[in-house]
């Protein structure tokens, strides 16, 4: 085989079969193949196998697949909305747990009455209102 | 593309009408579903990529602003999706397996004349096609089934433009070397 045999076959699979090559490589493909009948030969051999490739119908995809497809685009709406629901949830719950611990949290400073059987220990008069605060009147009065 | 989709189409069904994304998928089916088929070579893997490109596509709608970015996004989004079910196939025995069984479902239901001559015709394609590696049975089915340019072929895969030249010359050079063998050319 001649190297220019060689080039041509290489041409002919690598752009001249689907028309990417430029017009200097195109001319010098065509005059070589009008003077080497084994070039021209292998030319039409590659023609052949296109036919080939493209001698099979298309096929439509089954009705089955749009349903699937619609089924999965419903699923995937649904737990988006699912989703969005159990985000405002998670926030109202969010934000009413911001009201409410803050006052939880105070310290405690409504009158205490002590109970009669710590009041009359301590000698103070029965019925009668003490302030106090937690953790600290308290354990002076009780010591 | 068979059928052509339209940017109003799409920004229908962008907004929620589901006419509009029916009609994008009778258009555009056809080829997702030929292309995947051509490249898994099974119609059960060709019709779950078909459902996963079109779900994918429903998802990603306000991504696409144009046609063209549409067409590459869904020929992109098909062969990918092909190419990662060849390579979960875990063993060639596996796939001829079920290769054999798909044969045999089709052989039994005795097909009038026309029905033969293009189940053959399918089956030869198909012969060939195994013969290839799937990053080569992509960009062929891409050039000699959809027709498109070995510039869109390179964006779709996102590959230099000489990896597809060099693909295709050594699928053609595999598929030449078959078809010589058989007697096909």
């Amino acid at each position: 085989m001649k190297r220019t045999c060689d080039r041509t076959l290489t041409l002919i699979n690598n752009g001249y079969l689907d028309g990417e090559l430029g017009p200097a490589e195109t001319a010098e493909v065509e005059t070589h193949l009008r003077d080497c009948p084994a070039c021209r030969e292998t030319a039409r051999q590659f023609s052949a196998l296109e036919l080939i490739l493209r001698s099979v119908p298309r096929e439509s995809p089954p009705e089955n697949v749009w349903h699937g497809v619609k089924a999965a685009i419903a699923g995937h709406s649904r737990r988006l909305r699912a989703g969005k629901f159990v985000f405002a949830l998670a926030a109202a719950a969010a934000v009413a747990l911001m009201v409410i611990i803050p006052g939880l949290l105070e310290p405690q400073s409504a009158p205490l009455a002590l109970p009669p059987s710590l009041a009359s220990l301590s000698g103070l008069d029965e019925g009668r209102d003490l302030n106090v605060n937690f953790g600290s009147t308290i354990e002076q009065l009780l010591m | 593309m068979e059928n052509t989709i339209t940017e109003d189409m799409i920004a229908r069904a962008r907004d929620g009408d589901m006419d509009a994304f029916e009609r994008i998928y009778r258009a555009a089916s056809g080829f997702v579903y030929n292309v995947a088929l051509r490249i898994t070579r099974h119609s059960s893997d060709a019709e779950d990529v078909t459902q996963e490109v079109f779900v994918k596509m429903h998802r990603n709608l306000k991504e696409f602003r144009l046609q063209s970015s549409c067409k590459t996004w869904l020929y992109r989004i098909t062969v990918n999706s092909a190419l990662s079910r060849c390579r979960r196939l875990t063993t060639e025995q596996g796939a001829m397996a079920r290769y054999r069984n798909e044969v045999e479902v089709e052989n039994s239901a005795s097909p009038d004349a026309g029905e033969k001559q293009i189940g053959d015709r399918r089956r030869i394609l198909d012969a060939m096609l195994s013969e290839l590696e799937p990053d080569q049975r992509a960009c062929l089915v891409m050039r000699e089934m959809e027709g498109l340019a070995y510039a869109e072929i390179a964006e779709i895969l996102r590959v230099p433009l000489n990896t597809v030249r060099s693909r295709l010359h050594r699928a053609r050079k595999t598929l030449m070397a078959y078809a010589r063998k058989e007697a096909l050319v």
